[in-house]
């Protein structure tokens, strides 16, 4: 097998992706961390790192799949911050927390950011990136039987937590 | 009723649509902020750091460390509450042990006017940006030539035979002899570039790291460090570059059959020689597990072959950029413990701190001054390095043995172990009394009859004499006489009187003792009898058998036998056992200023550099101590744990010891003299400045 690829290092080719991904990349953020503006920080950073590594990142197949791993494991440092932080962020910015102005977006939301890490990953690009359990599973480095485990278990823990029914999707993919 | 799929899809929409809406509004000022900022960069430099801001960092650090101990002493008064204030100034450092967790997590919290509290469980092992822990006093063991990329470090990784240091640019390998680490080093250029943040090394000459394959796929190569294929790979796996491209520091590490990613314990390449064939570790490997808490910072370090976890806390500043930096997957160590690293952000700053986890639960943060980074951390060892010039140094992290001063002060001669008499020029001098001697009755046992060595010592401050044989008793707990000598016994009634100048000792060979009587008889006092006094001090011989081991047939007689005696003798130097202080490189530790009045407080460190050194009750030294006119003569604290403290070879211990200044001490810059007695050893120094005022 063909080995010690040489890198790709076009700019070009990262200032599209950067076009490309940063709204969704936002709204990972965004929706694991519950602040909009901290979930644009933390979108730009992961692909200032990617730019910082573009030679070895940019030779990925996928570097989009890495870029969200690191958006997530950011998002998770974020949120794990976020119980000291919140009373500063809300004298800050007294409406912070979600990008959606409906109550029923914002409890969704909150439920999802209150899932054990791993569940809250999965759901949150099961919906958000609308993504396949493998493409999950590529991200979070963990087999995909795995990721169909936390969105089982996340579905059940959301469904108790929002009165919502508990529905398997039949699309999961 | 809605369904969580329909909530979820509904949410998400909503949810894509405003960061659109926003992204919209970033991407061209995200692209300059890029654009401004440096080129892309090959791979992921290890940066060096530089030494210079811990010269600002430690003076900062004396100023705020009071204030930091009065406001924590002032909130843990009837508490266990971890109190880590805000700071007004700059960070400072402090560490911590566990303390006994009370159920729910305890946590406090103190604000000041220009920095933000900090929260520590109170059963945490914690480090936090206010508050740095002690630095590390790192030695420096060999060097390597640095990558010509002053950005990049080389990886590290130490196997049971050698420290490995990869330039991964040159692709060349440097192996130094980890028990000899002054010979001269070997050098192997190696077929695989190395990528990535953290390679292995061992069983055997066998390396282990990653490679960049094309596209997604990435390797986990074995490369031979010895043998026909030195340098070639012998051994490969493919493993996920999605998993592997930020993979945190010390990711790869050595598992029960192969190389493992430490997050997971997945295993990814079993262990090869340097033909590639399958081979084993030869030992057990220790497995930890850590797993984040819902604090940010906050690790939970499990231990699955222990009965214990380590909780760590790890506090950056919440304001500063970088303070989501992850820290290291632990790593165990070869006694038990783990070592887990990670550098603490401030605003101004990145602190490299290191975690050393003992066995036994607690343990110890330390900071990496001067530049000293980790490089590596294994089951065979933790390797530092930092970047001077053209050379990395590479120092080792020992163990966090340290040891509490034993104040029991200790005068040479003064210990049985050490018994001598001393040369005299008296040909006779007064009878010695039971008053002033000290009594200090042993057992030797030898094909199963067990004699007694009575010593004496002259703790008088005259010279006096011992003559014939000493009258003695062994008495159960109620002070009846179990057995006792018999004068119709003595040996020898010729022999000569001993003169004992002060702390000179002479000895009486007592025997054979009733040692192995079934079913009573035992003793448990010593009584002595000399000069018209006697002296009566605990001491068990002749206890019975375990009830369990004792054969009724085999039981000897109710009244044991009458104790033959020998008279009193001098004592000649042991000259047998070389002295640990000939193998054992010694250091001081110490402040570098103490104020007259105050008590000095230092480490004595002691490293075993080429072989395994032990301290027990026989070689734990009488040290004394000198510093202008304050000086002390102490016994070490040796036998504080399990009777003996083994030094293995390139660890170090230390030993905290101590030493009242007078007031009227002399002010300036003095001499502090540590030196071993007993056993003897050469005189260590160091400088201390006595000043008047703080």
């Amino acid at each position: 097998m063909a080995r010690h690829a040489e890198a790709s290092t076009s700019t070009a080719n990262f200032e599209r992706l950067y076009r490309q991904d940063l709204s969704a990349l936002i709204a990972l953020a965004t929706t694991m961390t519950g602040n909009r503006d901290v979930g644009a920080d933390l979108a730009h950073e992961a692909l200032a790192r990617a730019y910082r590594d573009w030679r070895t990142v940019g030779s990925l197949d996928r570097p989009g799949a890495w870029i969200r791993r690191v958006v997530i494991n950011l998002a998770i440092d974020a949120h794990r911050r976020r119980a000291r932080e919140a009373i500063a962020l809300a004298r800050l910015d007294p409406h912070p927390i979600v990008a959606s102005s409906e109550a029923v977006d914002v409890a969704f939301w909150a439920a999802v950011r209150a899932l054990p890490e791993r569940q809250r990953a999965a759901v949150t690009l099961y919906y958000v990136e609308d993504l396949a359990v493998a493409e999950i599973a590529e991200i979070l480095g963990v087999a995909p039987g795995t990721v169909k485990t936390s969105l089982f278990m996340a579905r059940r823990s959301l469904a108790a937590s929002l009165g919502a029914e508990e529905v398997l999707d039949d699309n999961d993919r | 009723m809605t369904t969580i799929d329909e909530l979820g899809r509904r949410a998400a929409e909503a949810a894509r649509a405003d960061a659109a809406a926003l992204a919209a509004t970033r991407v061209e000022s995200g692209l300059d902020r890029l654009r401004l900022g440096d080129a892309p960069a090959v791979g992921m430099p290890r940066t060096s750091r530089d030494p210079r801001r811990w010269v600002m960092l430690g003076t900062a650090m004396a100023v705020a460390a009071a204030a930091i101990i009065a406001l924590v002493i002032n909130a843990n008064e009837g508490e266990s509450h971890r109190v880590i204030p805000g700071a007004t100034s700059t960070q400072v450092t402090t560490a911590s042990t566990p303390v006994a967790s009370t159920g729910a997590p305890d946590t406090t919290e103190l604000t000041t006017p220009t920095a933000p509290a900090v929260t520590v469980p109170s059963d945490a092992i914690a480090v936090v940006y206010l508050a740095l822990p002690p630095g590390y006093p790192a030695t420096p063991i060999a060097s390597v030539a640095a990558p010509a990329d002053p950005t990049q470090m080389p990886l590290v990784a130490m196997s049971d035979s050698w420290i490995v240091a990869v330039d991964t640019v040159a692709s060349t390998a440097t192996l130094i002899n980890r028990y000899s680490p002054g010979d001269p080093p070997q050098q192997i250029t190696l077929a695989a570039g190395l990528v990535g943040t953290s390679i292995a090394a061992g069983p055997g000459d066998v390396l282990y790291g990653m490679v960049q394959g094309n596209g997604t796929d990435m390797w986990l190569d074995a490369i031979a460090l010895s043998g026909d294929r030195a340098g070639q790979v012998v051994a490969s796996a493919a493993v996920s570059a999605v998993a592997f491209v930020e993979a945190p520091a010390g990711v790869l590490g050595h598992g029960p059959d192969g190389i493992i990613d430490r997050r997971t314990g997945e295993l990814l390449l079993g262990y090869v020689d340097v033909d590639g064939k399958p081979t084993s570790l030869g030992r057990a490997a220790h497995d930890l597990t850590a797993v984040s808490g819902s604090v940010a910072g906050d690790v939970n370090v499990h231990d699955p072959d222990g009965a214990h976890d380590w909780h760590l806390a790890i506090r950056s500043d919440p304001a500063s950029p970088g303070a989501s930096t992850t820290e290291s997957t632990p790593a165990p160590s070869s006694h038990g413990g783990a070592v887990v690293w990670t550098d603490l952000q401030s605003s101004t700053s990145t602190e490299p701190v290191v975690a050393v986890l003992a066995a036994d639960g607690t343990g110890q943060w330390y900071s990496l001054a001067d530049g000293w980074q980790v490089a590596a951390s294994d089951i065979d060892g933790t390797i530092l390095m930092r970047r001077t010039g053209n050379t990395v140094e590479l120092a080792r992290l020992d163990p966090p043995q340290r040891i509490d001063f034993l104040n029991q002060p200790a005068a040479p001669h003064q210990r049985v172990e050490y018994a001598v008499t001393l040369p005299t020029t008296l040909t006779s001098a007064p009878p010695c009394t039971i008053d002033n001697l000290a009594v200090a009755p042993t057992t030797e046992g030898a094909m199963g009859t067990t004699y007694g060595v009575l010593s004496v010592r002259n703790k008088g401050g005259q010279p006096c004499q011992v003559e014939g044989a000493p009258n003695v008793a062994l008495l159960d707990d109620a002070g009846n006489v179990v057995q006792s000598t018999d004068p119709a016994l003595l040996a020898d009634t010729s022999a000569p009187p001993v003169v004992l100048e002060p702390d000179s000792w002479a000895t009486s060979v007592l025997g054979p003792i009733a040692g192995n009587v079934c079913g009573g008889n035992q003793s448990s006092q010593f009584r002595v009898s000399i000069g018209g006094g006697d002296s009566t001090i605990p001491y068990e011989v002749g206890r019975p058998l375990d009830p369990q081991q004792c054969d009724p047939s085999n039981r000897q007689a109710a009244a044991p036998g009458a104790l033959a005696v020998q008279p009193f003798a001098a004592v000649q130097p042991n000259t047998d056992g070389a002295s640990p202080f000939d193998s054992l490189h010694v250091t001081l530790d110490a402040p570098a200023a103490v104020r007259a009045g105050d008590v000095l407080r230092y480490d004595v460190v002691m490293t075993a550099p080429d072989s395994e050194q032990s301290l027990d009750s026989r070689t734990c030294p009488v040290y004394s101590e000198t510093l202008g006119t304050a000086n002390g003569q102490f016994l070490l604290n040796c036998t504080s744990g399990n009777g003996v403290v083994v030094i293995g070879i390139g660890e170090s211990v230390r030993f905290h010891v101590e030493l009242p200044i007078p007031a009227n001490a002399t002010p300036g810059a003095t001499t502090l003299t540590w030196t071993p007695i007993e056993p003897i050893g050469a005189p260590i120094t160091a400088t201390v400045t006595i000043s008047t005022t703080i």
